[in-house]
């Protein structure tokens, strides 16, 4: 490594970056002002950027130069990606590197603060295989009993799966393909969920939740692969504990008649707040319609209202995460940290931030910024004032 | 309570219920510091129920209601139409007797044996539960029945929770009666093979009226309604030294 780099530059660090702003180094290295190679011998190791070039790759990047230098936190587990085949690798690697900042941000605020004991079924089995659907029945029900939900309709998933230490981050990714991923901590020995909330629908990012709960709940000691038929039935038993978990077949079997038309699942849907298609699905998985039924129900649905959106899809507001959001308000209102501190602490950009942490746009800008409403003067008030207090006395009619 | 030596005996009656009163509602709770604090009454008939009466039992006794319906429309076909509707109506009670028998014996209600046109009643918690037909709207035939009048009297104990007497306060019942009612239209040109609804009922001790009514669809849903509301607990907590630290070292805001 050079002698004149600034000597504590942590190079993942640069590899994190370029992953998580989805830049490729040619890129970086145009922004910063520096040839291509010497961006990969920084990303190497081999060597470290001067103090100036540091100054401009922070710039570019939007964090602190400070940031590059913090001793990357040990690895979240390999996170189950909940995606379509076409979902590039440099978007996967992007969403790591988000979930990654997500544990950073975690990590440093859990200085200061306990967040919720963890409360999750996990199930031991290390091959997927392992799994009967009554496995994965019995999950949700037991996942429904820890968190008290009862067997009706839950009212917040998103409190729910947080209020058992879960780490939630819902953010605009630009990656359509990849609804979610899920890994577990080892630092914190808890799991963190990102979602993306690209489609701004409610019902999907719900179930997109409960899809990851069911990763954490059942996969957690299975090991990853790429293979695609093992991956996809990781996906399958992920879908059927989040069908098991949104609509307990005791409660919600109850509810639907058979055969249901389309216009039975709208009002399921705006009930248990689950989509029809995810309804069709939980239909057939509990043997309440047959394969021809459920192709039927998605040959109409798909007539009636196409193949992307059902009516009603704006009807609910997407859940929004709390805990990492309260606990920055936490700190700030308990004057832990003052509230221009926290980016600096967190070595983030503000933006990343709010993104991460669900806070509002601004927030960091605008919070102690209390508006005042304008006043008048005190002589206009005395000009515009009649001369005398004493008012008229107006006499009431009198009735003849 | 301290009373004066010299009170009239009236007096001294009614001062006794009031202390009698104070102890029972505003139990002593050493917790708030010797102060008497009012206890707010949390047990409902229908909590009652969901306590004592497992889900299981109640949907099998739902299903026990249609099959028995079914089968006694069923077994009255062919039969002259002149008195098709009293046959179908004593048809009704056997079948659903014999259904509503089947549901308690395998959900471990201990049912009583059936025996002529009795009325066959089981037991689960501490309730007694027995069935009767009726027209949709009226209710009338639940009074005929000596002996559903004198199960009711039962229910003197569970009254409180509806009505709370001045004099007398409520102590969990041992004995309380619940009825399972299969609602009819009342002509056989509507739904002659199935009841319009199901509904349990509790009765007061009289039989004139009823503590709690529903329909077996929004009871059962009852069961899988959480405790409370969902609880908020997505909150972190302050290490307990954070703030302390700050103030000693003079570094807090």
């Amino acid at each position: 490594m050079s002698r004149s780099g600034v000597q504590a530059f942590q190079n993942e660090r640069l590899g994190q970056m370029l992953a998580a702003r989805r830049i490729s180094q040619v890129q970086l290295a145009s922004m910063v002002g520096v040839s291509p190679a010497t961006v990969s011998k920084w990303r190497s190791g081999s060597q470290a950027p001067e103090h100036d070039a540091l100054l401009r790759l922070a710039t570019v990047v939007n964090v602190t130069a400070e940031w590059f230098t913090r001793p990357i936190s040990p690895k979240l587990s390999l996170p189950l990606f909940r995606s379509n085949a076409s979902a590039h690798v440099s978007a996967r690697e992007m969403l790591e590197a988000r979930l990654t900042w997500a544990q950073d941000i975690a990590i440093a605020l859990s200085e200061f603060v306990d967040y919720p004991e963890v409360n999750l079924p996990i199930r031991s089995y290390t091959e997927p295989e392992q799994f009967t659907d009554q496995d994965i029945e019995e999950a949700a029900s037991e996942c429904r009993e820890l968190w008290n939900l009862g067997s009706s309709i839950i009212q917040d998933l998103a409190l729910a799966a947080e209020g058992a230490g879960v780490i939630l981050v819902r953010e605009d990714t630009g990656i359509a393909q990849i609804e979610g991923l899920s890994a577990w901590s080892e630092t914190l020995a808890r799991p963190f969920i990102l979602l993306s909330a690209d489609k701004d629908n409610g019902f999907r990012s719900r179930f997109d939740l409960a899809h990851e709960i069911g990763h954490l709940v059942l996969h957690r000691h299975i090991e990853r692969s790429t293979q695609p038929e093992r991956h996809k039935l990781l996906e399958q038993q992920a879908h059927r504990f989040a069908g098991a978990l949104l609509l307990p077949a005791e409660s919600f079997a109850r509810e639907v008649r058979i055969p249901p038309t389309l216009d039975d699942l709208l009002l399921l849907k705006r009930r248990w707040g689950v989509s029809a298609a995810a309804i069709i699905m939980r239909l057939h998985a509990l043997d309440l319609v047959d394969e021809n039924q459920k192709i039927a129900l998605f040959k109409r649905r798909s007539a009636r209202w196409g193949a992307k959106s059902e009516p009603g899809d704006g009807e609910r507001t997407p859940e929004r995460p709390r805990l990492l959001k309260r606990t920055i308000d936490l700190l700030v209102e308990e004057k832990v940290m003052p509230l221009e501190s926290v980016p600096v602490h967190l070595g983030l950009s503000e933006a990343d931030l709010e993104m991460l942490t669900s806070l509002s746009e601004g927030y960091f800008r605008g919070h102690n910024n209390v508006l005042q409403f304008a006043r008048m003067k005190e002589n206009a008030i005395r000009s515009d004032a009649p001369a005398s207090h004493t008012g008229a006395v107006v006499p009431f009619k009198v009735r003849s | 309570m301290d009373i004066p030596r010299k009170v009239p005996r009236t007096f001294l009656a009614v001062d006794d219920c009031i202390a009698k009163l104070l102890r029972d509602i505003i139990p002593f709770n050493e917790s708030s510091g010797g102060k008497r604090v009012i206890a707010i009454q949390k047990e409902t008939i229908h909590g009652l129920l969901l306590k004592n009466i497992p889900r299981p039992l109640v949907l099998a006794i739902e299903e026990a209601f249609s099959v028995g319906a079914q089968r006694a429309y069923a077994a009255a076909q062919g039969m002259d139409e002149g008195h098709l509707p009293h046959v179908v109506g004593q048809l009704r009670h056997f079948h659903m007797n014999e259904a509503f028998h089947r549901a308690l014996a395998a959900n471990n209600a201990s049912p009583c044996p059936i025996r002529g046109s009795g009325i066959v009643s089981g037991r689960t918690g501490v309730f007694t539960l027995a069935r009767f037909n009726a027209k949709d709207k009226l209710w009338n035939n639940a009074r005929r029945s000596n002996t559903r009048r004198q199960m009711s009297e039962a229910n003197r104990a569970i009254e409180p929770l509806v009505q709370s007497g001045l004099f007398s306060g409520y102590d969990a019942p041992a004995d309380a009666v619940a009825f399972f009612v299969g609602c009819f239209a009342g002509s056989l040109r509507i739904q002659p093979e199935a009841p319009i609804t199901m509904q349990i009922a509790v009765p007061d001790r009289h039989m004139r009226q009823w503590l709690f009514r529903e329909s077996l669809d929004k009871f059962i849903q009852r069961y899988d309604m959480p405790a409370s509301l969902q609880n908020d607990m997505a909150r972190p907590k302050l290490k307990a030294n954070v703030g302390k630290d700050l103030e000693k070292d003079g570094t807090s805001r």
